[in-house]
């Protein structure tokens, strides 16, 4: 078996030909044009597009679409490869939902490790004033580097976990479109790709907001940035169509949307957001890069002749902010909503009691989603614009904490006298539950106009971040990982182990993230390399020594949970197909999926989470001669 | 080539059309069709984004909606010639549903030239790509008028030329015999795809020719 | 549905077509002409959803994603 049986190697080598490619064709162009023969930036922009359709023609992901093309159908492959091990398929394109969702899983936590490597980096810079190591170009790059490669990675997160579990929970057999679904996926390969390697050709450092005039006069490092988020978008868009789809088109017979898995209502919502809001994030960026390669000047206020007057047609840096957080605020509950579906999902399980409240909490998280198009404006109170934006915007944002604390309620609810039981997956959902009411209590503080004004953009800002980030995905990914994964591998992950990641984690996360906001109290800015010793009355060097060292534990903890799950995938105890006394149908079948998950078509026979009900069942998986 | 070798044989072997039966074609069908709706979704945001963007930076020295003098006859006719298109679209789609071949082709060949035409109109004439053949009204860095114009356009110019190539696939397609009146998923797809380009025209059109006093674009 | 409705339902979806068509090109020509007498954000918005309207419902017939009968 050579290398490039690999779907991935052969996509490596596409997308380094097809760089090449892109900047022989700049080069042709420019000469049949009479201009200089190489110019950088075109020539790296132009090859970057052509890296990215050069990888996906290396890697195979493109070939049926091509095949119908040319009028030849080409009946969807089942099963592990043929000629090859079967472990090669996690490798390569692969239709089957539950091998994409593991590739999801698994390049978001290489993401996510890339990440915290980042921000471990620059934290130790930080944990003492002065600069020690870093350079100030190159602290911007990683800081900006270390929000976008983690925003990848909770992209790639939550499409693991919709990806392998959604088709699973309603009981399908597949994705409505599983071709598009590994093109969804693979699409993330060359766009995470792009951005790593933007670092190396000039970075890019206005943070990851990538606001004009900076990101349109900055090094060439913004334009891969630029591409590496398109490819990104392009997966988010297509995954969440997918999503859509399946969820309205591929239930069993029975299983009205009240009656569904409530992850699959995060997902759903989830999935609106990402189809109509990604397109937002693209455009602003495709202005910066069309206004930075030919001069279109959307954000650039010199106008024609150079003056700053509407009447020559001056662009505004402003109207970026707004294109931008339409989408990067409906991001953030993106990023959560799954999440927050996951604590859902597992407390009856670990409670032993009813959902509290179901059709509640479904329809709160469609509340969140669309109440989400309408903050955006949050983000820019102190951009001027219009003074007469800022009170609607601002209550727009605190209406987001009624149906947010119907969740919370609702969880409570959901425990109140039950019978809870201490497993790694609940701890960590109780520990989603305690970050991310940090999250939520700081978030009013934030959008109220008048205290927003003295925090913005400091570490205030970014201590709140952490806490919804880690309350609303991190925590509960972690959760659905140690939950999940006697499903996906048929073995029973180290208990004590996981419990020792809860337990360094936690407190760990407390002290970082009201460190953080400590910090930003004290006058800590973000996006700045050095501070004052000073400032705080001579305690912020304490306090960001010590929001460093709840980093690095934070890091060690999930480094312990890898070597957990490394260490056990195979050679664990075996789990048995239901350890959880789960309802959920993917319970019901054998531990590790089957590849086609169900043998017989499903049967909805009663209600989801009527745990502690005796006689009572959701789901069905015999066929209905059986009993 | 062996690939391409191979997949013919499998397609005789099966024969490509009567590999599924017509209830599963039409489930698949069903759900193609909503996952073209939901793409339409996605990229109504990306149109509705330039709308906006176009709102909010064409104003006067008093907030009023102004539009550069882009000249009436080449919008017009571009437009006229988009419209014709998708009724030609229309009548494609109508024909392979009555299993009306030859008027399925040449309609679509029709749409395709029209399209092509519509292409042209735009960067020709409007964009003034060519000085030589014609004098275009506007450069793309002329301020935000520029830039709007050309974004617009621009991004609208891909969709067209996207659907072109599209258009003349699923021709080449049908003049192989594929599709029948059953079973035309390509053709519904390329239909309101097409469509769909011409609806965005339908507010582009306005939002850059119609609407707003005129304003010298600087030259 | 007979063989005699059949057709008769085909060629209406034709003349569908063309009447469609019609519609689309009047209202782009008082489009154009309101435009060039008097310029409204309204009037224009209102007009092109009009159009917008034939063009969803009967070109690309949006009412085939719920209902069977349609085409």
């Amino acid at each position: 078996m050579s290398l490039f049986s690999l779907g991935i190697a052969r996509g490596l080598v596409g997308q380094t030909l097809g760089m090449l490619v892109g900047m022989l064709l700049t080069v042709v162009t420019r000469v049949l044009l009479g201009w200089e023969a190489w110019a950088a930036e075109p020539a790296w922009t132009v090859g970057a597009v052509c890296s990215i359709i050069g990888f996906l023609l290396g890697v195979g992901a493109l070939d049926d679409w091509l095949q119908w093309t040319k009028g030849i159908d080409t009946p969807l492959h089942h099963g592990p490869p043929a000629d090859k091990p079967a472990w090669t398929r996690y490798f390569s394109v692969d239709y089957n939902h539950k091998v994409i969702g593991v590739q999801y899983t698994v390049w978001g936590i290489l993401l996510l490790m890339v990440g915290g490597t980042v921000a471990m980096i620059f934290r130790t810079e930080l944990a003492q004033a002065g600069l020690q190591f870093l350079g100030l170009g190159l602290y911007n790059s990683f800081i900006g580097m270390h929000g976008m490669i983690m925003i990848f990675a909770i992209l790639l997160g939550v499409g693991g976990m919709a990806n392998y579990l959604v088709p699973l929970l309603i009981g399908a057999e597949d994705m409505a479109f599983p071709r598009l679904n590994a093109l969804g996926f693979w699409f993330n390969v060359p766009g995470s790709l792009l951005l790593l390697l933007s670092l190396f050709i000039g970075g890019w450092d206005a943070g990851w907001t990538a606001y004009p005039p900076l990101s349109a006069r900055g090094p060439i490092g913004y334009q891969l940035f630029f591409l590496g988020v398109f490819a990104i978008g392009l997966s988010s868009i297509v995954g969440s169509l997918n999503l859509l789809v399946t969820l309205l088109c591929m239930r069993p017979q029975g299983m009205s949307l009240f009656r569904m898995p409530i992850f699959c209502w995060a997902v759903f919502a989830t999935s609106l957001i990402q189809l109509t809001a990604t397109q937002l994030i693209g455009v602003s960026f495709l202005m910066v890069s069309v206004q930075r390669a030919i001069g279109m000047g959307f954000f650039d206020p010199r106008g024609i002749l150079g003056e700053i007057s509407p009447l020559v047609g001056g662009g505004d840096p402003v109207l970026f902010q707004h294109l931008f957080w339409f989408y990067s605020h409906p991001a953030v509950y993106i990023f959560v909503l799954p999440g927050l579906g996951i604590i859902s999902e597992l407390l009856p399980v670990f409670s032993r009691k009813p959902l509290f409240g179901y059709k509640w909490i479904a329809l709160s998280s469609m509340a969140i989603a669309i109440v989400g198009f309408l903050v955006w404006g949050h983000h820019m109170f102190v951009s001027g614009y219009n003074d007469i934006l800022r009170v609607p915007f601002m209550y727009s944002t605190l209406l987001v904490a009624i149906p947010t604390g119907v969740k919370f309620f609702s969880w409570l609810g959901t425990m109140w006298g039950g019978k809870i039981h201490f497993d790694t997956p609940m701890l960590f959902v109780l520990g989603a539950i305690s970050v991310f009411l940090i999250g939520g209590l700081s978030g009013p503080i934030l959008a109220t106009v008048p205290t927003d004004f003295p925090l913005h953009d400091s570490y205030f800002v970014v201590g709140h971040f952490h806490a919804t980030m880690f309350g609303g995905f991190v925590f509960p990914f972690f959760a659905a990982l140690y939950f999940w994964f006697p499903k996906v591998t048929g073995r029973m992950y180290n208990e004590t182990l996981g419990k020792i990641h809860f337990f360094i984690m936690t407190p760990a996360f407390w002290v970082q993230t009201l460190g953080q906001m400590g910090v930003g109290v004290m006058g800590m800015r973000r996006r700045i390399a050095d501070y004052d010793p000073s400032l705080g009355n001579y305690q912020i060097e304490s306090w960001h020594l010590a929001v460093t060292i709840a980093g690095f534990a934070i890091a060690f903890g999930v480094l312990l949970m890898l070597w957990n799950f490394f260490q056990n995938a195979e050679v664990g105890v075996a789990a048995g197909d239901n350890p959880w006394r789960s309802r959920s149908p993917e319970w019901q079948i054998p531990s590790p999926v089957p590849e086609h998950s169900f043998a017989a078509p499903l049967r909805v026979v009663g209600e989801p989470y009527d745990y502690g009900l005796a006689d009572s069942g959701y789901v069905s998986t015999a066929t209905p001669g059986d009993d | 080539m062996s690939a391409i070798a191979i997949g013919h044989a499998e397609e005789q072997d099966h024969g490509h059309a009567h590999e599924i039966d017509l209830a599963t074609y039409q489930e698949n069908t069903r759900r193609n069709r909503l996952g073209m709706w939901l793409f339409f979704a996605s990229e109504a945001f990306l149109f509705l984004a330039l709308l906006a963007t176009r709102f909010y930076l064409w104003r006067g020295p008093h907030g009023e909606i102004v539009r550069p003098d882009l000249g009436q006859t080449a919008g017009l006719v571009v437009t006229v010639i988009l419209l014709l298109s998708s009724y030609f679209m229309n009548r494609a789609e109508v024909s392979i549903a009555n299993n009306k071949r030859t008027d399925f082709l040449i309609s679509l060949l029709i749409t395709a030239v029209l399209g092509t035409a519509f292409l042209v109109g735009v960067v020709v004439w409007e964009w003034g790509m060519f000085p030589s053949l014609v004098e275009g009204h506007i450069k793309p860095t002329d301020g935000v008028f520029g830039a709007v114009v050309f974004g617009m356009t621009g991004m609208h110019a891909l969709h067209v030329l996207s659907g072109v190539v599209l258009i003349l696939n699923v021709w080449w397609l049908g003049r192989k015999g594929h599709f029948s009146s059953e079973r035309h998923w390509g053709v519904e797809a390329c239909a309101i795809y097409w469509h769909y380009v011409d609806l965005v025209w339908i507010f582009f059109y306005p939002a850059l020719y119609l609407i707003g006093e005129t304003i010298g674009a600087g030259h | 549905m007979s063989e005699h409705s059949t057709t008769k339902r085909r060629s209406g979806i034709y003349r569908e077509g063309v009447l469609v068509a019609i519609g689309l090109t009047i209202l782009t020509a008082v489009e154009f002409y309101i435009a060039l007498n008097l310029s409204s954000f309204a009037i224009m918005m209102i007009l092109a959803l009009l159009k917008a309207i034939l063009v969803v419902n009967y070109f690309m017939h949006i009412r085939s994603l719920w209902s069977e009968d349609e085409h």
